[in-house]
């Protein structure tokens, strides 16, 4: 980011770190130094689908 | 080697803000920052973006840090003030750093985090287009845009500091919410910045009214208390310095002509150069014809005048001029005259400060008239009407020209007006019109109350007008009481004598009448 702060500019960014999640859309970002994993989860959209497939899985 | 004695070392930055300089003696402190501190619609954005503007009118680069708006929308708003914000970006002399939020982005915060992308961007931006001034608007939306306010806090410090160690002079925006009341919205704002002023814009009587105020320079002087400013299409903020313009007035001992012989010698052989002459009273005494008489006397020795009139239009003002012997038409043909008529209700008495002196700065009159002040008194409060009234007359004097201005007095007898005593004490002279009321009829008068720097005629004559203009006659002996408005002559046993001094062929008619009409009543008696 320091080298490369035009690369900031382009994508707008204010935070670091922000980790950006591209694909699969919408676009989603997560600043902060990713400590709190239930806050990450639900930034990337993921925590839901796994929260719905274990209690599938278990059956 | 002997240092200079440095009795102010934090170096000023002239901003090019019209008359911002001159409050802030000066300009801001250069390489620090400045916190800009307004409620809604208080024109932060407009001073932020002028700020780098004026800069770029220099040659300065600047970057503008927009929390807030997105930097289209500021492209687009700014154009109405014509600053071309996307010429100066393809000339390399001004680049955004847009920080707005992108409502198409979802942001989560997950632990601790910092800035220091931002800071890298505006870096990066400084460097790029050589920036010297950097305008941030503004610190509340960086709040806004972030859950976790002491790490914004922190990080807003950190960028301040960063900005002193880029060597450049920055203003930061800030919101409150109250026009009195704590300086911004999350009561750290004015810590993070060196310098704090305050933009207000008051709801005064149905009228919106803006004033500036610096509230802290560090380690430098200013200006205190508030200037109005006003924010006009095609030039943006343009503050109006009160007290300020006053200290480098100068006065010249030149004498010029009232237009009226009769007058020059009851003001101790005219006016004064550069000097404000106040003329006040009722309706109809006088007050235009003693306006076009001074027109007159500047343009028969070839000076250039300017008639700012509110009253009247320029059809009716023509029309009485060529009453009184006056041409208008050929004296604006000669180019000695300007006339400029308006409702006074089609500005604000800012905007109206600020046309007039643009009128005076691109004509070039050595004579001003402005006919009335009192009409103006009902655009704005009196506290705006106060301001104008010293702003145009120190504008005035600072030309080194003369103002002739009028005031109508609302009682027809005498009295004083507002107008009169918001301006009295600011003119150098003033000359006083007033009806007498004598033995059924009512005469004019005309006093000069008071000639600044000169002796004078401190009698007070009866006039007339014909359609040669006015002719100043004998003084109103034995009457007093013509200026409260309850005129009385001294001494009844008098009578006879005061009808001489008013008009001697009334006076005739008089005498010569009544001892007819003692012979008509007597002959009807003995009927």
């Amino acid at each position: 980011m320091l080298e490369r702060p035009q690369a900031a500019e382009d994508d707008r960014i204010l935070a670091t770190p922000t980790l950006i999640k591209q694909l699969p859309p919408p676009l989603r970002r997560v600043i902060g130094d990713l400590s709190d994993k239930d806050k990450v989860l639900l930034g990337l959209e993921v925590s839901p689908t796994i929260t719905r497939k274990s209690p599938e899985s278990s059956q | 080697m002997s240092a200079p004695v440095n009795r102010d070392p934090v170096q000023k930055l002239p901003t090019g803000i019209a008359s911002f300089d001159v409050i802030a003696k000066g300009g801001l402190p250069e390489n620090r920052t400045t916190l800009v501190s307004g409620t809604a619609g208080s024109g932060k954005t407009v001073f932020a973006v002028q700020f780098l503007s004026a800069g770029i009118e220099a040659g300065v680069g600047g970057v503008f840090v927009t929390f807030e708006e997105p930097a289209e929308d500021i492209r687009q708003n700014m154009r109405s003030f014509g600053w071309e914000i996307e010429k100066w970006e393809r000339d390399g002399l001004f680049t955004f750093v847009d920080a707005s939020p992108d409502p198409m982005i979802e942001t989560v915060e997950s632990g601790s985090f910092d800035l220091n992308a931002l800071l890298a961007r505006v870096e990066n931006a400084v460097r790029k287009v050589n920036a010297k001034r950097v305008s941030v608007d503004s610190l509340g939306a960086v709040f806004s845009q972030f859950s976790d306010q002491s790490t914004v806090r922190r990080e807003l410090f950190r960028i301040a500091s960063a900005l002193k160690s880029m060597k450049v002079t920055a203003m930061l925006t800030a919101e409150r919410t109250d026009d009195y009341g704590p300086i911004a919205r999350f009561g750290v704002e004015e810590f993070i910045a060196d310098n704090v002023m305050v933009l207000r814009n008051v709801l005064e009587g149905e009228v919106r009214r803006r004033t500036v105020e610096i509230l802290k320079f560090r380690g430098t002087d200013h200006q205190k208390g508030e200037y109005p400013f006003t924010i006009i299409a095609g030039e943006g903020v343009v503050v109006i310095p009160l007290s300020a313009i006053q200290l480098r007035q100068r006065s010249s001992n030149v004498r010029i002509s009232s237009g009226s012989a009769e007058l020059d010698k009851m003001c101790g052989g005219g006016f004064f150069r550069d000097s404000i002459i106040l003329v006040s009273g009722a309706t109809g005494t006088g007050k235009t014809l003693t306006v076009t008489q001074f027109l007159r006397g500047g343009a028969a020795e070839g000076e250039r005048c300017l008639l700012l009139a509110f009253e009247e239009s320029r059809e009716q003002l023509f029309r009485n001029a060529i009453g009184w012997g006056v041409d208008f038409e050929a004296m604006e043909e000669a180019g000695t005259l300007k006339v400029v008529c308006d409702y006074p209700e089609t500005l604000g008495l800012e905007e109206w400060l600020i046309s007039i002196q643009k009128t005076v700065r691109d004509f070039k009159p050595t004579r001003v008239a402005l006919d009335s002040l009192s009409a103006l008194e009902r655009v704005g409060s009196i506290k705006s009407f106060r301001e104008f009234v010293i702003g145009v007359t120190s504008f005035i004097k600072q030309q080194e020209i003369t103002g002739l201005f009028t005031a109508t007095t609302s009682t027809l007898m005498g009295g004083s007006s507002i107008t009169e005593a918001h301006v009295s004490t600011l003119t150098d002279s003033i000359i006083l019109l007033r009806y007498v009321e004598m033995f059924g009829e009512m005469k004019r008068g005309m006093t000069v109350l008071k000639m600044r720097g000169s002796a004078h005629d401190r009698g007070i004559r009866e006039f007339t007008v014909d359609q040669r203009g006015m002719h100043l006659g004998r003084r109103f002996r034995n009457v007093t009481g013509i200026l409260s408005g309850a005129p009385m002559h001294v001494s009844p046993d008098d009578l006879e004598r005061v009808w001489t001094l008013f008009d001697a062929e009334l006076d005739q008619g008089k005498r010569s009448g009544e001892p007819e009409d003692r012979r008509a009543r007597e002959r009807r008696r003995s009927h």
